[in-house]
Parts: structure tokens; sequence; C-alpha cells
């Protein structure tokens, strides 16, 4: 019985230890202000406010407001009129293009004929209690990023540079910019706070600066 | 026969955990593709195995399922940002073929190193 006992916890232990180990690996590497987020490749020809449908319809209008949740009815509004969230696979609001994801809508930071490039925002709280009892709770803001062949390709996760090699692959300028090490990228943002942009935009001008 | 059993936890354990990391962290003209998942699968098969050796190579359906379904289960909850990082559906056809690839290995090296897993049942 104490055989069998030992071997359960062992067994416990490699499971957790399995866990522990796949999530060292797919950690969100990028930090919040990693990219620039204020969009600047939209077609300022398309600024307004409009809902576009899933059939590719627009409706256009002044205001768009949208809401979900557990106790929300998922839905977006163009002025007074509702649609379900679920009908509508985007957005734009003045120079910004959201996309639907799940019950949400995320926003556009890189547009381009190859390659999209969007942002979730998420505020994080955490609360920790020391052993002298005292609670303490930070928040952050954490960025969760997503890609997108295509107008209508899938949200493809991007949690750091491996990522952006993997889907830039066809593309040895974007690959080579995306290359570098933690110390050299952060030197890179640092003198250019829309290099991690550029690199997309790099793809998407047919792998030219 | 203790020297048996560490040659099947050195094969089937320490050498694909340790091949996934050089891959992982050292391989550099390798396809994205393989360097991503190659690594995930070796270290897939390495855990089953670790599993399988643990039972002296007897199937244990209810821990290679326990493991299965916390691999399916974590992916999941990453997807929906229920516990940090980034789910990936490639992640769990990775680990499925690793895991039944362990498990269909396992009549194989439990016969290969059958004396010494019968020794260890002995008395």
């Amino acid at each position: 019985m104490q055989h069998k006992s030992l071997k359960n916890t062992l067994s416990a232990c490699t499971v957790a230890l399995f866990i522990l180990l796949a999530l060292g690996s797919k950690v969100n590497r990028i930090h919040y202000g990693a990219f620039q987020y204020s969009s600047s490749k939209e077609d300022r020809a398309e600024d307004g406010h409009y809902l576009v449908k899933n059939d590719g319809e627009k409706i256009h209008g002044d205001k768009i407001s949208w809401k979900s949740g557990l106790l929300a009815k998922d839905q977006i509004k163009v002025d007074e009129q509702k649609f379900k969230i679920t009908e509508v696979k985007g957005y734009r609001s003045g120079n910004t293009y959201y996309i639907r994801k799940g019950n949400e809508y995320i926003k556009r930071i890189v547009h381009g004929p190859r390659i999209n490039l969007y942002v979730e925002f998420t505020e994080v709280t955490t609360t920790s209690t020391t052993n002298t009892g005292f609670t303490r709770t930070r928040s952050y803001t954490r960025t969760d990023h997503y890609a997108q062949k295509g107008e209508d390709g899938p949200l493809l996760p991007c949690a750091g540079q491996s990522d952006f090699k993997k889907l830039m692959e066809d593309c040895p300028l974007a690959v080579e910019m995306a290359d570098l090490s933690n110390k050299q990228m952060r030197k890179a943002i640092k003198k250019n706070p829309n290099y991690l942009n550029s690199i997309f935009e790099v793809y998407n001008n047919g792998c030219k600066e | 026969m203790k020297l048996f059993k560490t040659k099947d936890v050195f094969l089937n354990i320490a050498l694909p955990v340790l091949a996934g990391a050089i891959i992982y962290l050292l391989a550099a003209d390798v396809s994205p593709f393989i360097k991503n998942y190659f690594p995930d699968a070796l270290w897939a098969y390495a855990f089953a195995s670790a599993i399988l050796i643990i039972w002296h190579r007897e199937v244990n359906v209810a821990w290679l399922a326990v493991m299965f379904v916390a691999a399916v289960g974590f992916e999941i909850f990453q997807y929906k940002h229920i516990v940090p990082g980034t789910g990936d559906w490639w992640d769990i056809a990775v680990y499925s073929l690793s895991f039944s690839g362990a498990v269909f290995l396992n009549q194989h090296f439990k016969h290969t190193f059958q004396k010494h897993y019968s020794c260890n049942t002995n008395p």
C-alpha cells in the first residue's frame, strides 16, 4: 500500500511539473508599451463610425457602444440600432478599427494587405497577504496580441518574438528585425518606440522598409 | 538491475527533455515549426514515459488520463485567459501524438527492460 501511495505521489508531482514547464514556455513575453497603440496605418478615407456585419454590410452612424458580460446582454449599438455582438465582426470608430474576439472587441494597431495586428487590454488585479496579515493589492494592464493574415483570417495569438518569426517566416527582413536578443530588442524599442510595429509594416510593404 | 531502470529513465525521460531544451534554446537554422513544437513533443513524451516508468511500465490508465486532461485543460484555460500564457491548439495535437507514442512504445521498452521490472516487483 505504501508502495502504491508513493507511486501516486510521484505521478501527481510529475503532472504538476509538466504543467509548470508548459506554463513557463508559453508565458506572454510582450509587455505593455512594447508596441505603439495609436494606430496610424488605417485608411483615413474610411474614417467614421460604422459597424461591419458578418456579411460585410456596413451600418453607419454617429456613435457606437457595446456591452457584454455574465449579467449583460451581449449587444452592440450604432446610434439606436441594436445588434447581437455575434452578428457584427468589427466596427470602426473614428480612425480606429476593432475586431470581434469572442464577445468583445479588440483594437487594430497594424493594418496591411498581408497581416494585421490587434491588441487586447485586460486590467488585472492581484491580491496577496503578507505573513504579518497586511494585504497588498496590485493592478496592472495586461496586453495580449493577435495577428491576422488577410482580412478574414483567424486571430493567431502572438506571445513573443518566436511567434513573430513564425508568422513572417517568408520575409527574411522581418525575421531579422524580430530576431534580436532581449537586450538588443529593448534598445531598439527605446530608440524607436514604433520598432515592433515596423516589423509588421515591413512585412505588409512587400518585405521592404 | 538498478542500472537497467536508470537506462530506461535516461533514454525515455532525460534524453528527450535534454534534446528538447537544446533545440528550444540553441538551434538556429531549423524551421520555426520544428523549433516551436518539436521540443513540446519531446517533453510530452518524456512526461508520459515518466508516468509509465513510475508504474513499472504497467499502463495506469487513470494517471495517463489525468495527464492528458491536464494538458488539454491547461491549453484551454490559457486560450480563455484563465491562466497566463497563450493557448495553442497545435500544442494539444502535439501532446496527443507524443502521449500516444509513449504508450505505443511502452510494450517495447517493457520487454527491453523486462528483467529489471520483474526483479523490482519481487520482494
